[in-house]
């Protein structure tokens, strides 16, 4: 290989990781920034910080306002995940062990919600909540959040129910087994850890989601992410650094911990 | 003391597993066929099969050998025709009454159970007392040479290892028969042969009447009382495994399972279930076992019954050498020959330590083979 | 063979029917039946209504005649779509560097760091990564504070409510839906392919250009249609970092349905939004069907 050749190269490698690596501080900046920001104890956000400490988390431990919303959304993201969690594998057991016509277009329909415009499909959902009377209701609002969070279920649930040989299934029936028994005892259990990544990826829809609740929820049903969206644009709070910084973590764990274990026992 | 006696269908020693109703086959199909709309996949088959039988059934991909066992199992629903196990038509029972046992190829272990939950769980669905279900799993490990494994999940477990769990969980609750869908499909060679003999052991101590699909002629002929060649959804062949490998009935038969070497041949006349059959231009005497007047025939010739240098008392082809195998104990030649009549190739197999064997590619050699060893069969190799 | 008469009857449930492996359809219907009825009632009832909506009082096409004549919305779907466009191209050209690293280094701190790099923003949520970037951009932020300090400026610049805002917002929210989707089209190119044509004599951004760039491009042009389609229905993000400056359609909406009470006309720009995306589904659908597509969701 030539000189300016493998200068080419080098250089081409270079551009390369220059890109990476400011990906990579463009992605990863505003999560280290709120993190800091939420252990300062200036009265207003400022950077540099002049002051840290614990002061925001403390706030954030005293204000019933905010507890109130996180609670709220803690409910309604367990509802609306358990309501899609019943729904989707109802229909994940309908579309791969079962003779429905049409069954694939079944699970087309159930993660078609994923690709609805929000700004348009919460306009739809408006008016549609309006005729049936939801407006405000916790259901009413579980639901709509469960239909977002469908997607989730099928996508993570159809792809494990791939992956399981149907001869387990078969096998369990000439031992004796009931179709029920052979579904609940081998198939589902088998896809259990996917559905348990299905029904988290669900609860997280349902725990960020701020359009919904701002179009459906009324002034009744305030969740966090509304909490916080009310209070940026009317002036920022510093405790929502201390709630960002938190659930950052919190949610960094909850995806770093399964993974960290599978990795354990697979060595 | 033994519980587990007491209870009829549930016998756990020496013997067919469950008491046979007297003078009933333990498998019997009558007339069994399926199609898939205009598609036949298997057609009419009619077989009885004692208590303790392993029968191999035996055929080429799409053959119709799975369909069969499938419908034996009650995956599949049979378009026409019957299944009896023991005497009772269980064709319109779910696999679940059917009593069964059933192992497959990968064995589809519950790779969620340990090796004891595995083998118990046939009880469990059964509702077996727990006490008996233990006495009954701790049985059957010791018996598959299992005992130390019960708490391994199936994947720390080595192929033969899953094997034999697959076996214990499928013979645990005592079935009437087992099913064994190419058991040892997926395996090389050297651990096939280990298992094969584990599959002949459990036959063997447990007598246990046993249907055993393979496309494989070997596993066949090692494990199978008698051997049902499929072929194209037909029963072509059942016979018992000797019978079958010495005096195939069809040409199709010697050359799949017996590896014989098909040579045409013409008969000339027939005398009192005697011919005369002629073959490179001499024509001799021979038994024929069916009536080959007017329908082409083949002579079928195993590789070993294949000589140099035939006597006058046999058939005689002029050939040449176009392959030569070194095999160890013999030497595997592939000689072409062509006539006026015919052309083709037949494999012979000769001692390493022959006499005048043929060293080289090319060079031109005499062989044939004499009526004793050569067998008339009609020819059905066209028959698609 | 055995005489019939004499075949003793079979224990258990004798079937009318013979026994198939999969479940026939009415439980399949009563399995699916939860669903179907949610999607019915949330999902095409919604969809089907906002039409029904903007035709409301007489008035039919005028209202959709509205939304591309009137100044303000006119801009605002000007700017959605082109913005949008923007933010496709820019994360998929982001994410296709990450995903092909992803898919071709061999060092592990790397991919673990990568993969952190394209989950994150998932992770997060809406507001939550909405508000980091709020605070980064601030007047007195840290990024301008960083600009000021390298003497590029010499006051701070007015980063938030700029067309930059936003499409740093969208694409970093839809960035971990780029790089999945890239993915899964990239780990279909054999990496034994890249050597080899680095032996015969390719170099990297030949074997780039030569040899991935005609193999992954179906995937990459579904990839960006697909980014297109989740930008268009942006609403925390215009909103948040956006402002009035720069008006998406969710801006318009959202003026429409909490300042000026006028629902149809919000029906009518949601409608207008839906038809877009459905054009683009079909196109999507045209280009890969549905199987591709499901793969890379």
């Amino acid at each position: 290989m030539s000189a300016p050749r493998r200068a080419g190269e080098k250089l081409f490698a270079a551009c390369g990781a220059v890109i990476t690596g400011t990906i990579v501080v463009l992605v990863l900046a505003p999560v280290v920034l709120t993190v800091l920001l939420s252990f300062s104890n200036d009265a207003a956000i400022q950077f540099p910080p002049q002051s840290w400490g614990v002061q925001r988390y403390l706030d954030l431990a005293a204000s019933t306002k905010w507890l109130t919303a996180l609670w709220l959304s803690v409910r309604l993201a367990l509802t609306s995940a358990t309501i899609a969690f019943v729904l989707g594998v109802g229909a994940l057991l309908a579309i791969h062990r079962t003779r429905l016509p049409l069954r694939s277009w079944l699970e087309q329909a159930g993660i078609v919600s994923l690709l609805i415009p929000m700004s348009a499909y919460s306009v739809a959902m408006y008016s549609v909540f309006s005729q049936l009377g939801l407006l405000g209701s916790f259901l009413g609002l579980a639901l709509a959040h469960a239909v977002l969070a469908l997607p989730f279920i099928i996508l993570v649930g159809s792809a494990s129910m791939r992956g399981v040989p149907p001869d387990l299934e078969l096998t369990a029936i000439t031992l004796g087994a009931s179709r029920a028994r052979a579904w609940g005892g081998i198939t589902l259990r088998l896809v259990t850890p996917a559905l348990a990544g299905g029904f988290v990826m669900a609860f997280q829809t349902s725990f960020e989601e701020a359009v919904f609740v701002n179009f459906l929820g009324g002034p009744g049903l305030v969740t966090l992410p509304k909490a916080i969206f009310d209070s940026v644009q009317f002036g920022s709070d510093p405790v929502i650094t201390a709630i960002s910084a938190s659930i950052v973590l919190i949610s960094s764990v909850a995806v770093a911990l399964p993974l960290a274990l599978t990795r354990g026992a697979r060595r | 003391m033994n519980t587990i006696e007491e209870r009829p269908q549930q016998a756990s020693t020496a013997g067919p597993p469950t008491a046979p109703p007297a003078g009933r086959h333990a498998v019997e199909l009558i007339g069994l066929g399926k199609s898939y709309g205009p598609e036949t996949a298997v057609a009419g088959v009619d077989l009885a099969v004692e208590h303790g039988e392993l029968i191999a059934i035996l055929g080429a991909s799409g053959s119709g050998k799975s369909t069969l066992l499938k419908m034996v199992a009650g995956f599949e629903g049979p378009s026409r025709g019957r299944i009896l196990l023991h005497g009772q038509d269980v064709s319109s029972l779910s696999p679940a009454d059917r009593e069964i046992g059933m192992v497959v190829q990968n064995y589809a272990l519950f790779p969620h159970l340990s090796v004891a939950r595995n083998v118990e769980y046939g009880l469990r669905m059964r509702k077996w007392p727990k006490r008996e279900r233990a006495e009954r799993v701790a049985e059957m490990l010791e018996r598959m040479r299992l005992s130390a494994l019960g708490d391994r999940l199936p994947r720390q477990l080595s192929g033969g290892q899953q094997q034999r769990v697959a076996i214990a969980r499928a013979l645990a609750y005592s079935p009437r028969i087992m099913l064994m869908d190419e058991p040892l499909g997926a395996l090389d060679k050297a651990l096939k042969q280990d298992l094969v003999e584990e599959i002949h052991r459990v036959h063997r101590e447990f007598a246990t009447t046993i249907l055993y699909v393979t496309h494989d002629r070997e596993e066949a002929m090692t494990l199978a009382d008698r051997v049902v060649l499929m072929r194209d959804g037909r029963m072509a062949a059942c016979a018992p495994v000797e019978e079958l490998y010495l005096r195939p009935p069809t040409a199709y038969a010697a050359g799949f399972f017996s590896g014989a070497n098909l040579v045409p041949a013409r008969v000339v006349d027939r005398v009192e279930g005697r011919a005369r059959v002629e073959i490179g231009g001499r024509t001799l005497d021979t038994t024929c076992p069916v009536d080959p007047l007017g329908s082409p025939v083949t002579a079928a010739v195993r590789p070993v019954c294949v000589v140099l240098d035939p006597p006058d008392d046999a058939w005689a082809l002029e050939g040449e050498v176009t392959d030569r195998l070194f095999l160890g104990d013999s030497v595997q030649l592939k000689l072409a020959y062509s006539d006026a009549d015919t052309s083709g190739v037949v494999s012979c197999l000769l001692p390493a330590t022959a006499p005048g064997l043929p060293g080289a590619v090319g060079e031109k050699v005499r062989f044939g083979f004499t009526p004793d060893t050569a067998r008339i069969v009609p020819d059905d190799q066209e028959t698609r | 063979m055995a005489t019939v008469e004499t075949v003793r009857p079979a224990k258990g449930r004798v079937r009318a029917r013979p026994w198939r492996p999969e479940a026939g359809p009415v439980t399949g219907l009563l399995l699916a039946a939860p669903m179907l009825v949610a999607i019915v009632l949330f999902v095409a009832f919604p969809l089907v209504q906002v039409f029904v909506d903007a035709s409301s009082g007489g008035v039919p096409v005028q209202r959709y005649t509205d939304v591309f004549t009137n100044p303000v919305s006119r801009r605002a779907l000007a700017t959605t779509l082109t913005d949008s466009a923007l933010v496709a191209v820019v994360t998929v050209a982001l994410g296709a560097v990450i995903a092909w690293t992803l898919h071709t280094t061999a060092r592990r701190w790397v991919r673990v760091l990568l993969w952190t790099t394209a989950l994150v923003p998932f992770w997060m949520g809406m507001i939550i990564k909405n508000y980091a970037i709020y605070l980064l951009l601030a007047a007195n932020g840290p990024l301008n504070a960083l600009l000021m300090g390298l003497g590029v400026v010499d006051s701070p610049l007015s980063l938030l409510y700029t067309k930059f805002a936003v499409v740093y917002g969208i694409s970093y929210s839809l960035l971990p839906y780029a790089v999945l989707a890239l993915y899964s089209v990239f780990v279909q190119v054999d990496r034994s392919l890249l050597s080899s044509a680095a032996v015969l004599g390719a170099g990297r951004a030949q074997v780039l250009a030569t040899v991935v760039a005609p193999l992954v491009r179906g995937g990459v042009l579904v990839a960006l249609a697909l980014i297109f389609l989740l930008s268009i229905g942006f609403y925390v993000t215009p909103i948040m970092l956006g402002g009035l400056q720069t008006p998406f359609m969710a801006t318009v909406i959202n003026q429409q349905v909490f300042s000026l009470y006028d629902f149809p006309g919000a029906a009518a720009s949601a409608a207008i939004l839906l038809v877009i995306a459905f054009v683009v589904v079909a196109t999507i659908l045209a280009l890969a069907g549905g199987k591709t597509l499901r793969r890379m969701l």
